[in-house]
């Protein structure tokens, strides 16, 4: 067997959507990694591509949308290259993912336990008794009162929070390797987001599951992930280790992002926000594509895209400020 | 539940009280049907005993309450040209409007449902455009001419199908077909519509995110959720269904209550039309009432109330 | 640089304020629309073909010729380029009918809808802007419309005052507001709790001034949308009842009435019964169209439907 380097490795990955305004390069060559049992978030604005990474490797992209370029390596094998009969078997099972939405994301027509064991039966082969019993099982421990009664409630009847603990019971159901989870607190209240995600860590922890996190919220990224992805306009511009991007990050936009963070500005301080917003990505730019927004935005910044350069072990940066 | 369905049934008595009331002031003012009862011949005499045994020199209101309690008790008056109570005659027919009504839902739900799953699954293809287009044209072709251009085809060049009458299955094709093709066009486009709609949401992309295959996530999670429209709608096309029907029984002299209504009231034999009409308006509303139902059992997210 | 990003966003914003829409936004629109395209010109046809009837038409319409009675279709044994679809049992020209009968199918299916549409929009208002009895009301009397076929309560009436044109045209008009009072009632309901309603009657703005300020032009593309295809089902309605011997009474030209002609002579003579109802076909296929796409682009909330 060939060795294997890391558990997940996206290499170049381009993700494009055809609308009648013309291409729009959503993702526009993402490389990044995450390891087994590693917490790695993905933070940026909405419309930074970073939703649609997490598509991309559950290959979930549909019209217009399209992978167009990349590899997505997953334990040595190429998603993108295998049936669609294998992918589902990875589907749920080794990867699996959770949503920003908990109202929509679970069908209102089905009862929770029949959502849940749907997803345990289609990858185990377990009889349906077993099923429930496994599914009642993961109600617990999501921490769902009265979970025999919520096994056969429809999901109208439970609240946001609670969909959400239904939604991680479902991903978690297979026990995958992967855990992407997409803005998985932003719709819900302030006072159960930090349960939601204090839950999420210990459960994966349990089972040994790598957490994909995406967010726009610095502080949560603070508190879940070693490791953060900054994304802008489709692509990474900055990526480090939590500790090292908060001390000292070094892209424009990390460092506004930063600013804009109630939590992470002193008091003192006017309340800062980003100027301008994120571009409509189909109005090709040649240079920096944060080039618009940025304070520090030089003549080299208009012409000419940076590159994604390594400043020191594993702090990488895509900035012409770095490369003087 | 029990609560709402008595609510529900509440609601129609006014409903009917108003179609009867209408259409009972409507035969009123259409005046005297005493001249089309008697010969031409007849005595002043004649007409006045007859004009005060059926209450016409009474008031309107008195008219009217007469009617109506003769009508709770089931009494709809009788029809001139036949001499014959007009409910039984009306009643009499239904069996053959009821096997026609049903017939035609066949083709619209076994054939276009089907077809707009089918036309959804591959939506943007040629086989969508054709399904798209050929439901379009369902719904622009007058259901009559369809039923001429059949009988053209069908019964005069090619004589596979009888032109009219009622008694074998072969009968019952071309009428079903005449019938049941508006229907059809409205149910396929709608089932493709809401399957569209249905597939791009949050809960597909949830199941598709399981691993669950495919074509179980387009029928246990898609067809659920798209279908539940399509039950009302259905249901709530009975009403066009029987008014499709009243002319496709003229066409093909289907001995239903249609044919009945269409030549009552080309002798403006009014019993049997505000019998015929009482029927069909509360065939319509227990159609309403019952997708009412099915829709709440379906749909667990709406209460009984 | 950042004031090109601005710059963007008003042009944004601009596009979604319907008043800046120019003729060839419109235009552009209905050109991606094949079929909107392909309805726009079908309607445009009969539109023109309506009063130019009297010009194209080969022949008087109504003027009978007992040596050429069924004639066939010019393409077929017997035929004649004079009588291009042939004629009929009186032999009068079908393709000179069919022209005529434009006339008889807009101008029922236009006027019909209006009458509708002024009564439903109506009751629609003072419905959902009142509430209460005179709600339960109309919605039941809403109810009693539903319950009974169309076609079946313009037959009874019509049973009761006699055929005709206008009568005709009144009484389709009459039994076919019901859609609109269930569309105008719904979006008066839910513009009523919006905050700007809220505030003109707070400072005392009337109600009808409201109404006809506020919540008319939420209703309008809806209108516009059922006006469209009603005219459909209208002309069809005509067609039917005409075709039952209840509506437009011969000599009129009507579609529906060469129809009732033709049927009586489907073994001999096709032609008599089949170009009539093509004629229908196409109409209502090209009115079809043309509200499929006015509700595509009028109505986001149908844009699902990729219908």
């Amino acid at each position: 067997m060939k060795q294997l380097d890391h558990m997940l490795e996206v290499k170049d990955m381009k993700t494009h959507f055809y609308t009648e305004k013309g291409m729009i390069p959503a993702v526009d060559g993402v490389s990044f990694h995450v390891d087994e049992g590693e917490l790695v978030g993905i933070v940026g604005e909405s419309g930074s591509g970073k939703s649609v990474t997490a598509l991309s490797i559950m290959n979930l992209i549909e019209q217009p949308g399209k992978i167009v370029d990349g590899e997505i390596l997953y334990n040595g094998e190429d998603l993108l290259q295998v049936s669609e009969k294998k992918m589902e078997s990875i589907r749920g099972n080794d990867i699996s993912m959770i949503f920003q939405e908990p109202l929509t994301s679970l069908n209102p027509v089905l009862t929770i336990g029949k959502q849940i064991t749907e997803a345990i039966r289609a990858h185990q082969k377990v009889s349906k008794k077993e099923a429930k019993k496994q599914a009642i099982d993961l109600l617990h421990r999501v921490r769902i009162p009265r979970a025999e009664s919520v096994y056969s409630s429809y999901p109208h009847v439970l609240s946001g929070g609670m969909r959400q603990r239904v939604m991680i019971a479902i991903a978690l159901s297979c026990h995958p390797k992967l855990l992407i989870a997409d803005e998985p607190t932003t719709a819900l209240d302030v006072t159960i987001q930090a349960q939601i995600m204090q839950l999420l860590k210990e459960i994966s922890k349990d089972i040994g599951a790598a957490i994909m996190l995406i967010t726009h919220d610095l502080g949560v990224i603070a508190e879940m992930v070693d490791r953060v992805i900054v994304m802008y306009g489709g692509k990474i511009v900055e990526q480090t280790d939590v500790h090292t991007l908060f001390k000292s990050p070094e892209h424009p936009y990390t460092k506004a992002l930063i600013e804009s963070t109630p939590r992470f500005h002193t008091l003192e301080d006017e309340f800062y926000s980003i100027q301008g917003s994120v571009l409509q990505t189909h109005e090709s730019i040649q240079g920096c594509k944060y080039e618009p927004r940025c304070p520090y935005a030089m003549d080299v910044c208009k012409k000419e895209e940076p590159l994604l350069e390594d400043m020191n072990e594993g702090h990488k940066v895509r900035c012409w400020l770095h490369d003087q | 539940m029990l609560n709402y369905i008595i609510k529900r049934l509440l609601q129609t008595i006014p409903v009917l009280f108003i179609i009867v009331f209408t259409v009972f002031t409507l035969v009123y003012l259409a005046g005297d049907p005493v001249a089309l009862m008697l010969p031409e011949d007849a005595t002043p005499e004649e007409i006045e005993t007859l004009k005060s045994a059926l209450n016409l020199d009474k008031p309107f209101i008195v008219q009217f309450g007469t009617y109506v309690g003769n009508l709770v008790q089931g009494d709809f008056g009788t029809s001139f040209h036949y001499d014959l109570p007009a409910l039984p005659l009306v009643l009499e027919r239904m069996p053959a409007t009821i096997e026609l009504a049903l017939a035609a839902m066949v083709v619209g739900v076994l054939i276009a449902i089907p077809l707009g799953i089918w036309s959804a699954a591959k939506r943007n293809t040629g086989v969508d455009v054709a399904i798209t287009g050929g439901s379009v044209l369902g719904q622009a072709i007058p259901n009559f001419w369809l039923g001429i251009m059949l009988i053209l085809v069908f019964s005069v060049n090619i004589q596979i199908f009888p032109v009219s009458g009622r008694g074998s299955l072969m009968h019952l094709v071309l009428p079903a077909i005449t019938l049941g093709t508006g229907l059809a066009a409205t149910v396929a486009r709608l089932t493709r519509s809401n399957l569209i709609e249905v597939l791009g949401q949050d809960f597909v992309r949830t199941a598709r995110a399981k691993g669950v295959n495919k074509f179980v996530v387009l029928f246990r999670h898609g067809l659920r959720n798209s279908l539940i429209p399509v039950v009302t709608v259905m249901a709530m096309q009975t009403s066009s269904l029987l008014g499709g029907a009243l002319i496709t029984e003229y066409i093909f002299s289907w001995p239903g209550i249609g044919q009945l209504l269409v030549q009552a009231v080309h002798m403006r034999d009014m019993a049997v039309i505000q019998a015929a009409t009482f029927v069909i308006a509360l065939a319509v509303i227990l159609m309403n009432f019952l997708a009412d139902i099915t829709y709440r059992l379906l749909d667990p997210r709406i209460k009984m109330h | 640089m950042t004031v090109k990003s601005e710059d963007l966003q008003t042009d944004k914003n601009k596009q979604n304020k319907e008043e800046v829409r120019p003729v060839t936004y419109w235009l552009r629109l209905l050109l991606k629309s094949k079929t909107g395209t392909l309805g726009l010109i079908i309607v445009l046809i009969i539109v023109c073909v309506a009063p130019l009837a009297g010009i194209i038409a080969p022949h008087d319409p109504t003027q009978m010729d007992a040596t050429k009675m069924l004639t066939p279709p010019a393409w077929l044994e017997g035929g004649s380029m004079e009588y291009i679809l042939g004629t009929d049992n009186l032999g009068r020209d079908i393709f000179s009918r069919i022209l005529y009968g434009t006339r008889i199918s807009l101008l029922v299916g236009i006027t019909s809808v209006i009458i509708a549409g002024a009564i439903g929009i109506a009751l629609g208002l003072l419905s959902g802007y009142y509430g209460g009895l005179i709600d339960t009301i109309i919605m039941r009397i809403v109810d009693a419309f539903l319950a009974i076929p169309g076609i079946l309560i313009t037959l009874v009436i019509l049973s009761v005052v006699g055929p005709g044109l206008w009568t005709l045209i009144i009484v389709l008009g009459i039994t076919n507001w019901v859609e609109y009072t269930r569309v105008v009632r719904g979006e008066v309901l839910s513009v009523k709790e919006r905050e700007y309603v809220k505030a003109a009657k707070s400072i005392g703005v009337s109600d009808l001034k409201i109404m006809m300020k506020h919540l008319l032009p939420n209703v309008a593309s809806s209108f516009i949308v059922i006006s469209t295809l009603s005219v459909a089902s209208t002309i069809i309605a005509e067609a039917s009842l005409s075709f039952l011997g209840m509506g437009i009474q011969p000599p009129t030209v009507s579609w529906g009435v060469m129809l009732n002609i033709g049927k009586d002579y489907l073994a001999e003579s096709w032609w008599v019964a089949t170009f009539p109802g093509l004629a229908i076909t196409f109409t209502t296929l090209g009115i079809i169209f043309l509200g499929d796409w006015l509700r595509d682009i009028l109505d986001p909330r149908t844009q699902m439907n990729g219908k």
